[in-house]
């Protein structure tokens, strides 16, 4: 008489004091492997007689069950046993550094560039363009500069070198001392009204402290039939609210000259210094930011515009300048040299683009 | 433009503070560039008196002073030799700011003896450079009061800029008519100058044909005999010296001053040192002239001058030349007031680089009916202060009486400005700054005053009127957005394409850098490739001599510039504009990268490696996926610009369009340049991306396929220089379209059983069935097509 009581309990005895899954699958391969203890024993149901087979077949399917699910229990305790182990020796220095990963950045002009661009949008201006070098007709004539005007003189024109081509006397072309011509080319391309900003690069024959022989400036232009002063006024200080995150400021308009405004004025922003750092829209003190004023008839009409039906204004600001005022970075020839350690501190992640419903300033 | 407070004052009575005056000036757009007022500055200064003084016992030089001041008696030691019993002196306290010292006085011991206070100079109150001894104050100041109310008016000082558009503002006069009219004081009356005339010269001034109503319209001089050119008296010497201008002699001084009185400059030739009459004409190339500044120009032809019967006097309007000049021994003398005209000025004026005060206001232009009056004025100073006999005045020409004249309509200030300032109050201003207003129907008459040529049309009296009334009162208009509703973008393609190429580098790892536009001549002639050069006639340095025609020498230079200061490893970009030619529009919008060094500083994980070409191809492949481009459809060619390495770069073309280049940098080409290491770098040239006229919203439907796809491996060995794209190419002229991606996995040559000149080269391809499982022998099939045509179009072999 088969003692599967018996058997029953040494597989189960061996299973529960197994040490390892190897051990585990040795037992298992035993009991229940090909020729294991209890496969044969099934297999030898073959040769019993019915009576028999009826009373032992249950209780060896019985047998062989139990011994599964032991040794499935086991093994899932076994595994984990054996992970707790090996996780015992898993030990890092978590303090030492992370995987390297390259940071690329925006250059702060580029970066401010795109902040003028977002604010202005919102305030109805399009962005037009125009070439650096830039023929003497666009650049003085066009703006009400003549020749031989004293005024030309205080643009410190870097002039091209003509070759053989330039014919004597011609003027030479020169590399833009400001992004007013474009003005001139957006409307005689597209006419009037128009509402465009034109940020770009611009050129003087100057290097000082604050000077760099090349810089950025963003020209602004509003033309219309009844477009004011006092527009050009809400215009910047709507500009100078968003650009600086100010709830309010003040700003001041000055009389002054330029051949392509009448009027003309430079605006200054309320200011203060404390601890040699700028503060931007309260104090005592004032900033020039910008010069602007109404175009000068004769601009239009350079531009082909009729200058009894339409009006507007223009302005134009140092990208650079409002750079610096606004991220607190102390000097402008450091723009353009490119000093890696620089850039790493001053330039913007390039994830966040500036926008107006969510944040503009990086 | 400098100018003092008590000069302003002949000219504007005012009760107005120093600083007021200086806010209103900047207000009227004539910036102030610095008020120095000492009177403010040296408000806690009082007045001292020197009751008694002996000898300081361990000094011989020092005196110990007994001085009264408004509270107690002080020792102060000095060592100003003018120290006197009952003198008036200026006192510091402890505490006090001494700016001439840039300090703060403390109490102190000079050689053993305790010093209370000190007597100041002016050098050490920033008044002048006088530091001879102690300021002596009159006997009647009195003690204890603040010094600042003793302050000389003419110390106090204004320094203004003005602006091309104002001759006018060039003289103090008309600096205080401009404050007078904004309300800050009463314009003083000028009278007339009045003198008997001795006699009739017999000098003769002509005007030459070719000046005539054109460079020199208008000629007044006049002969003084017997004048007596010795110093100027003291408060004409003052007057140059509240300024900066050092006295010479009264002849030199008076038209000094009345340059700077009046904005008219004025020239006085020693009469005995003129040859015969006088002409004023043109020059002829290659004349000479020598000049006061003691330099000896060559002329250009058609440039206006003064000529007697031997030489030219005087370069007109610029600098009077040197021969005729006058001196201390001058007795005789003829005075020229001119007039010429603005642009002739300039030029000549900017051709030979003469900066002088008269060239200044005559080419902004000085007002030409001030001819007579200027002439008037200075021979009533010369004679007051030269004595002398005056002749009757010696006129050429006509006196140019400019006569413009403005229809303005008064409801342009609102219009153009937004700020409502009614008749009268326009009419006020404009006659107060010398306009002749005539009211006629709705458009009144304005006449444009003689010294103000800058004021043209309706939109120059707006300014008048606007800056005369203050743009500080300038309301603020809301100007809203044209478009209704949501905004829209504003972008264009090409310009959110740039933005866009920006941040995608930039997140590829790359910092940007802005460099300038320029380059030395050098790394400018390395890069081009045969171009032209587009060259500045007026560099502004050595280094900056050229217009960029690549970007990529630029970022070589900030790679010098930045391993020149330790860094090794880099990844650079820049986008901006490229100078094709000298001409307007021949520009060419690029972005460049460059890489150097190692991928990462830091070796502790194991994947540090030094940058290769497939580091800035993946850049330059995902940078154009960005942009749109199919990279597929791009067609890659070795024909690159020689600055590249020829093995190790590309060039990408759509048609015949070059979109990019990218490979190392040839490491010759390196060579002259501080680099260590090898550069690889890409370029895009965005203009010629093709931009696609409808933007494609909606995706295509998503298609999974659920038969399983199958990948075979395929290694065939070829020659050394053949290219996987050919290889790629000849697998995809099959035309399966169950052939959906061909990709190259390992590649190796220089093993035993590889010949040399050959190499192994394993492509994995995968297939995907489209409609059934594919049977074994149409998998084979397949195989073997692409094992014939690797065969047949690149030569390659099977591996076995």
């Amino acid at each position: 008489m088969l003692d599967i009581e018996t058997i029953n309990k040494k597989y189960l005895d061996l299973i529960g004091s197994a040490e390892s899954t190897e051990k585990l699958d040795n037992i298992r391969l035993n009991a229940i492997g090909k020729k294991g203890e209890v496969t044969l024993l099934m297999r030898s149901l073959g040769n019993m007689e019915h009576q028999e087979r009826l009373h032992i077949s249950p209780l060896l399917n019985n047998l062989k069950k139990n011994i599964e699910e032991a040794l499935l229990a086991r093994k899932e305790n076994l595994e984990k046993e054996e992970i707790k182990l090996s996780m015992n020796n898993e030990w890092l220095d978590l303090s030492q550094d992370s995987r390297e990963i390259n940071k690329g950045s925006i250059h702060p002009v580029s970066r401010v560039t795109e902040e003028i661009i977002s604010i202005f949008a919102d305030l109805g201006f399009s962005v037009a363009e125009g070439p650096q070098i830039e023929s003497d007709w666009y650049n003085f004539d066009a703006l009400n500069i003549p020749p031989e005007h004293p005024a030309r003189q205080e643009f410190d024109t870097f002039y091209v070198d003509g070759g053989k081509q330039i014919k004597e006397g011609s003027a030479p072309n020169v590399l833009r001392t400001h992004t007013s011509p474009v003005q001139i080319r957006f409307m005689e391309e597209n006419g009037v009204p128009c509402k465009i900003i034109a940020p770009g690069r611009v050129f003087r024959s100057d290097y000082d402290l604050t000077h760099t022989p090349m810089f950025h400036q963003v020209e602004g232009l509003a033309i219309g039939e009844k477009i004011s002063m006092a527009n050009l006024k809400w215009v910047l200080v709507e500009f100078c609210k968003a650009f600086f995150e100010l709830e309010d400021l003040d700003l001041r308009f000055r009389a002054s000259h330029f051949p392509f405004t009448e009027p003309s004025a430079e605006v200054d922003i309320r200011c203060s210094w404390s601890d040699n750092k700028l503060v931007i829209g309260k104090g005592d003190d004032w900033l020039e930011i910008l010069g602007s004023g109404m175009v000068h008839p004769k601009v239009l009409e350079a531009a082909g515009v009729d200058s009894e039906k339409y009006q507007g204004f223009a302005f134009g600001m140092g990208i650079d300048r409002l750079a610096m005022l606004k991220y607190g970075i102390p000097d402008l020839r450091s723009f353009f040299e490119n000093d890696l350690r620089w850039l790493k501190h001053y330039s913007f992640s390039p994830e966040s683009s500036p926008n107006l419903y969510d944040n503009l300033s990086g | 433009m400098r100018f003092s407070f008590s000069w302003l004052r002949d000219y504007l009575e005012t009760s107005e503070t120093p600083e007021r005056i200086g806010e209103a000036l900047t207000d009227l757009g004539l910036e102030i560039e610095s008020l120095i007022n000492p009177k403010t500055r040296l408000i806690d200064l009082t007045v001292g008196e020197i009751l008694s003084f002996e000898k300081h016992p361990n000094a011989d030089k020092l005196k110990v002073c007994r001085v009264k001041t408004s509270d107690n008696i002080l020792n102060i030691i000095c060592g100003a030799s003018n120290v006197k019993k009952g003198m008036k002196v200026v006192v510091a306290k402890p505490g006090d700011f001494i700016p001439g010292l840039n300090m703060t006085l403390k109490k102190s011991e000079i050689r053993g003896v305790q010093s209370e206070g000190m007597m100041c100079s002016e050098r050490e109150l920033e008044i002048s450079d006088e530091h001879d001894g102690i300021i002596e104050l009159p006997k009647g100041a009195e003690v204890g009061t603040s010094y600042s109310s003793l302050v000389d008016e003419n110390k106090i000082c204004f320094e203004i800029a003005i602006t091309p558009n104002r001759p006018d503002a060039l003289g103090v006069f008309g600096i205080a008519r401009d404050l007078a009219a904004r309300g800050l004081g009463v314009l003083k009356r000028v009278k007339h100058e009045t003198f008997k005339e001795d006699f009739v010269s017999n000098l003769k001034i002509e005007l030459d044909e070719s000046v005539k109503g054109k460079e020199c319209p208008f000629f007044v001089g006049r002969s003084i005999k017997n004048v007596t050119n010795g110093e100027s008296p003291r408060w004409l010497k003052q007057r140059l010296e509240s300024i900066g201008l050092k006295p010479i002699s009264a002849l030199v001084d008076i038209t000094n001053y009345i340059t700077f009185d009046r904005g008219r400059p004025l020239h006085v030739f020693d009469a005995d040192k003129i040859n015969g009459d006088l002409r004023v004409r043109k020059s002829f190339a290659g004349e000479k002239f020598h000049a006061l500044d003691e330099k000896i120009y060559e002329l250009d032809a058609g440039m206006t001058v003064i000529v007697d019967e031997k030489e030219i006097i005087s370069l007109g309007g610029i600098i009077g030349g040197l021969n005729s000049s006058v001196s201390r021994e001058t007795k005789n003398v003829l005075l020229e007031a001119a007039y010429f005209e603005p642009i002739s000025i300039a030029s000549t004026g900017r051709k030979l680089k003469i900066n002088s005060d008269a060239r200044y206001r005559f080419e902004r232009g000085i007002d030409p009916s001030f001819t007579v009056p200027g002439n008037n004025i200075a021979t009533k100073m010369i004679l007051d202060i030269c004595g002398g006999k005056v002749s009757q005045s010696i006129i050429a020409g006509v006196d140019p009486k400019p006569n413009k004249e403005i229809f303005f309509n008064p409801q342009k200030v609102n219009n153009l400005i937004g700020i409502k300032i009614n008749l009268e109050d326009q009419k006020s201003i404009l006659t107060s700054l010398g306009f002749v207003v005539d009211e006629k129907k709705e458009k009144i008459s304005v006449k444009v005053p003689s010294w103000r040529p800058d004021v043209h049309g309706e939109a120059d009296l707006v300014e008048e009127i606007a800056r005369v009334s203050s743009l500080a009162n300038l309301p603020s208009t809301p100007l809203y957005r044209d478009t209704p509703g949501v905004m829209k973008p504003i972008l264009t393609r090409k310009q959110s394409r740039e933005g866009l190429a920006k941040r995608k580098c930039a997140s590829l790892g790359y910092v940007e850098c802005v460099s300038y536009s320029f380059l030395d001549e050098f790394a400018s002639k390395k890069f081009n490739s045969g171009k032209d050069e587009v060259l500045l006639s007026n560099p502004i340095s050595s280094e900056m001599t050229n217009m960029r025609n690549s970007i990529i020498p630029g970022l070589i230079r900030v790679i010098e510039r930045n391993q020149a200061r330790g860094s090794s490893d880099m990844a650079l970009f820049e986008l901006g504009q490229c100078f094709l030619s000298n001409k307007v529009g021949d520009e060419s919008s690029e972005i460049s990268g460059v890489l150097i060094g190692n991928n990462y500083t830091n070796s502790l994980y194991k994947n540090t490696r030094v940058y290769d070409v497939f580091d800035v191809k993946r850049d330059l492949v995902e940078l154009l996926k960005a942009m749109g481009l199919n990279f597929e459809k791009l067609k890659m060619s070795r024909d690159t610009p020689h600055f590249l390495h020829s093995g190790r770069s590309a060039k990408m073309s759509l048609g015949n369009k070059c979109i990019a280049i990218y490979g190392e940098i040839s490491p010759l080409f390196l060579k002259d340049f501080s680099i260590r290491g090898r550069v690889n770098c890409f370029t895009i040239f965005l203009e010629n991306i093709p931009i696609s006229k409808n933007k494609k919203i909606s995706r295509n439907p998503l298609i999974i396929n659920t038969l399983q796809s199958v990948e075979r491996d395929f290694s065939f060995i070829v020659d050394q220089r053949c290219e996987y794209e050919n290889i790629k190419q000849a697998i995809f002229s099959i035309k399966n379209d169950l052939i959906e991606k061909v990709t190259i996995f390992d590649i190796f040559s220089g093993k035993k059983e590889i010949e040399t000149e050959k190499k192994s080269l394993s492509v994995r391809v995968k297939i995907q069935p489209k409609t059934t499982t594919l049977k074994d022998h149409e998998i084979d099939k397949i195989s073997k097509e692409i094992i014939s045509v690797v065969g047949s179009k690149v030569g390659g072999l099977l591996r076995g």
